[in-house]
């Protein structure tokens, strides 16, 4: 099982990161896209705040967009392409679970959030002001990024598994990209809401780890105390973990029970 | 004591659903059904060639006995393990090679690509390196020096070489593979060939191959399964199945000008007659159990006409025939 | 060979592809709301929606539809042309287009066109009804003046999309990666999220080489109630202009990439 992990990591290792420079270039890119992002938020600042502080805001906001873009379009994606280039079905005749791809495929992708939030940080700085980031709770933050972690695996489980059920689904991912970590207060802090906004939000496991990381990098109040936010998170996390291992089951059936579908370009 | 075979499919029956657009919104599930029956037995050191026109569902049946795809009835049987119920232990006998040209990471080298799938097979990391040196000597990667090459830079014949030595990795029993020298040069078709042969009369495997040239089944394979429209229409080494047919030899006479009597000549030899007409010559073809018995007849009618008769041959069967007389008819 | 048989060829290629992807017809309609609703609450995580206005005057919602909407214009069209190659190569479908005898610029108008169509309508039904609701009735108006002029930076887009297609696939035969950096660039290159007007003078005159951003520009103005007749005009004229000198730029850079290809072959996936 580790051997094969460690196949997965270095596969992945050597073609995104050594022979086609794909995570370089995945990092410049992401460097723009969020130039463009970045430079209209602003435009929202209050002169009141301090810049530091409105950067601050909109540093943990990018932190979850970028996440979950990742989880998108590195994690989730990379099943299509195992459909695409017929290797998921050499996947599937070595027996090994299919979740394993995406545990191999981990690291690199981290490693790639961790570059892209850095050259964010160093954009901000340069452009606006240095976020003003501190820990402010590390159990809150260690939890908080545990439950990230976990939402974000069984989020792009639940979207590969849908690319394989569906066969093709480019627009749909990137709807549900865009759509999920905004309305469940990924990217404003969920007190910001109105209550039936922040109920909604609160009933998926998205909120948690976003106000969970908030608070312990910036402090701002959290919808629930810290300790119900951890208390619900955790589990509430794992839970959607299990869920999306159970679809990837599924559709891993289903594949060998209606073969793979046919992938459209876009 | 009867030998057990190494692959077994009863009755396998595979549907698949489809949808069939009607403008913008409306549609409708149509079901095909790929398989309808096919049962055969593969026999330790065996080469059987799938034979079938396109759609006839070699692949489905491939799929199936790789644990790809399970059937909607039937059953199929790999070294006695049920691909469905034991699809793990089926795996771990099974080689597969579904396309040539894909199934790989394009920025990988050929053999970085063998040590990921090594590992994916389970195989122990002390034995992958050579395991993985040995498969690209087999397959002939290591002689052409492609072993270190990124597999982008393969040429389709490398590729097929380097799909067929990830099918041999495990050093299974069982090698499947689906239509391996597709789109092949000769010398690629022909080095595969001989490598598949090696694999069934040197080292005992047993192989299923499914491919549509006659030419290479007939000189691979030691027996044949032909397939047609989901059900298995034929089977029998390739002697013994154009013995089967070898009733219906091909006449094919080569007369000057017009024969006209068309109709007298089709009372003759019935409805497989065919005419084609060529630079003033006119060549009539049929097909007859006993071309002998109808010649004479035929040429009677020809030189009434005044038909002047310039050749007449009888030629034998071929895979081929066999092949077009049951995907025809099957 | 003109304009209408090419147009005819990818409109039909276009429509049908488009008409048998229900979720790629979904896209084309929630996009522009959905980001607005990016825009509105990552704006309101650091700020509000009192202080932009206050700094713009108008409305966040609908300074952020519109550009959203502008945005999705611009780069449909243009996008199509710069991943065309790479889509053409997956699908095996490159030496026929490189054989095909229909001259360049043609080629590539016509891509963009079909793409702009369903634009006019999705611009009207989008921005007319909150372009009512914050202007009044004028604001109908208002809705096909933007929507006019933003098919029209769509279709003149053109060019440029020509020109970096051209040149990424002539640095790299993976030019998707160079187009997958560019298309970003292009987009604050164009200011259409942060207005070109509010950088330097600098920067502002060196974005007037892209045709669409002085369009963009126009309809920045617009929103805000800040356009005078001549500064439409000045604008206006830039970017004809500068539409037709990178025309034959475009149409020489593609010619070039397409003369390299046959030196070296086209690549096959």
């Amino acid at each position: 099982m580790i051997r094969s992990l460690l196949a997965i990591l270095k596969a992945y290792l050597v073609t995104s990161l050594l022979r086609n420079k794909a995570i370089i270039i995945g990092v410049l890119q992401m460097t723009l896209w969020m130039i463009l992002f970045i430079s209209p938020m602003i435009l929202f600042s209050r002169p009141s705040i301090p810049r530091e502080f409105t950067a601050a805001y909109a540093f943990i906001a990018i932190l979850v967009f970028i996440s979950y873009n990742m989880a998108s379009w590195d994690w989730a994606w990379s099943l299509r392409q195992m459909m695409i280039r017929g290797i998921l079905e050499h996947y599937i005749i070595s027996g090994r679970p299919v979740i394993m791809v995406y545990v191999g495929l981990m690291p690199v992708g981290l490693l790639w959030v961790a570059l892209s939030l850095a050259m964010v940080y160093v954009i901000m700085a340069i452009l606006y002001a240095p976020p003003a980031i501190w820990v402010h709770d590390p159990l809150a933050l260690i939890v908080g990024f545990a439950c990230l972690l976990i939402v974000l695996c069984g989020y792009s489980l639940i979207l590969g598994s849908s690319m394989l059920l569906s066969g093709t689904s480019g627009p749909v991912v990137e709807i549900l990209s865009w759509v999920l970590p905004i309305a469940t207060g990924g990217f404003t802090p969920l007190i910001m809401y109105p209550e039936i906004l922040r109920i909604i939000a609160l009933t998926t496991p998205f909120s948690y780890p976003a106000e969970l990381i908030r608070y312990g990098l910036i402090g701002v109040i959290p919808a629930l105390p810290t300790n119900k936010l951890i208390m619900i998170g955790l589990p509430y996390s794992l839970c959607f973990l299990a869920v999306a291992l159970l679809l990837l089951r599924y559709s891993i059936h289903k594949i060998r029970r209606d073969g793979v579908k046919a992938i459209g370009i876009i | 004591m009867p030998r057990s075979p190494s692959v077994e499919a009863i009755g396998l029956i595979k549907r698949y659903k489809t949808k069939e657009r009607k403008g913008l919104f409306k549609g409708r599930t149509i079901v095909i059904e790929a398989l309808k029956g096919v049962s055969f037995k593969i026999y330790p050191g065996e080469v059987v060639g799938l034979l079938g026109p396109n759609g006839a569902g070699k692949t489905t049946t491939i799929k199936i006995i790789s644990t790809l795809l399970i059937p909607d009835e039937g059953e199929a049987y790999v070294k006695g393990y049920d691909v469905v119920t034991e699809a793990d232990m089926v795996r771990k006998n099974i080689g597969v090679m579904l396309t040539v040209e894909k199934g790989f990471y394009n920025k990988l080298t050929g053999r970085e690509n063998l040590e990921y799938f090594a590992a994916l097979y389970g195989l122990s990391s002390n034995i992958i390196k050579k395991r993985v040196q040995e498969v690209l000597e087999i397959v002939g990667l290591e002689e052409l020096g492609a072993s270190d090459r990124l597999f982008e830079e393969y040429s389709l014949g490398m590729k097929a070489r380097l799909n067929l030595a990830r099918a041999l990795l495990r050093d299974p029993d069982v090698v499947l593979l689906d239509e391996p020298t597709l789109g092949l040069d000769p010398p690629s078709a022909r080095k595969i060939r001989d490598l598949v042969k090696g694999l069934a009369h040197r080292e005992g495997k047993t192989v299923l191959y499914t491919t549509h040239n006659m030419f290479e089944a007939e000189i691979v394979c030691d027996r044949i399964i032909l397939i047609n429209k989901g059900i298995t229409v034929a089977e029998g080494t390739p002697d013994e199945l154009k013995d089967k047919i070898m009733a219906f030899r091909t006449v094919k006479i080569m007369v000057k000008g017009e024969p006209y009597r068309y109709d007298k000549l089709k009372e003759i030899v019935g409805i497989d007659l065919e005419i084609r007409k060529e630079n003033g010559l006119t060549t009539i073809m049929f097909k007859a159990r006993k071309p002998e018995e109808l010649i004479g007849d035929v040429i009677r009618v020809l030189v009434s006409n005044g038909a002047d008769i310039v050749k007449l041959t009888v030629e034998e069967p071929t895979l081929e025939d066999v092949f077009v007389y049951y995907s025809g008819k099957g | 060979m003109g304009l209408r048989e090419i147009l005819w060829a990818e409109w039909v290629a276009f429509y049908k592809d488009l008409t048998r992807r229900k979720s790629l017809i979904v896209s084309f309609i929630v996009y522009p709301y959905i980001l607005t609703l990016l825009f509105i609450i990552m704006g309101l995580a650091v700020g509000g929606l009192t202080s932009f206005g206050q700094r713009f005057h108008v409305s966040a919602i609908t300074f952020f539809l519109t550009m959203s909407y502008l945005m999705l214009t611009l780069l449909i069209g243009a996008d199509m042309i710069m991943q065309r190659p790479s889509s053409d190569m997956w699908a095996g479908t490159l030496p026929y287009i490189l054989a095909s005898p229909a001259p360049r610029v043609l080629r590539y108008l016509a891509v963009a066109l079909p793409m702009l169509a369903p634009f006019i309508v999705q611009g009207i039904v989008c921005l007319t009804p909150v372009y009512v609701y914050y202007y009044g009735v004028e604001g109908s108006v208002l809705a096909l003046l933007v929507v006019f002029l933003s098919v029209l930076a769509g279709l003149f887009m053109v060019p440029i999309a020509m020109v970096i297609m051209g040149l990424a696939y002539m640095v790299s035969e993976e030019g998707w990666r160079i187009i997958n950096i560019a298309r970003p660039l292009l987009l604050i290159l164009l200011g259409v999220y942060y207005p070109r007007y509010l950088l330097p003078l600098v920067f502002r005159v060196a974005t007037m080489i892209i045709p669409s951003s002085s369009l963009v520009e126009i309809i920045q103005y617009m929103l805000i109630n800040n356009l005078t007749m001549s500064l439409a005009s000045v604008l206006l004229g830039i970017a004809t202009a500068s539409f037709i000198l990178l025309l034959p730029i475009g149409s020489k850079t593609v010619a070039r990439w397409e003369e390299g290809l046959r030196f070296k072959g086209v690549k096959e996936y």
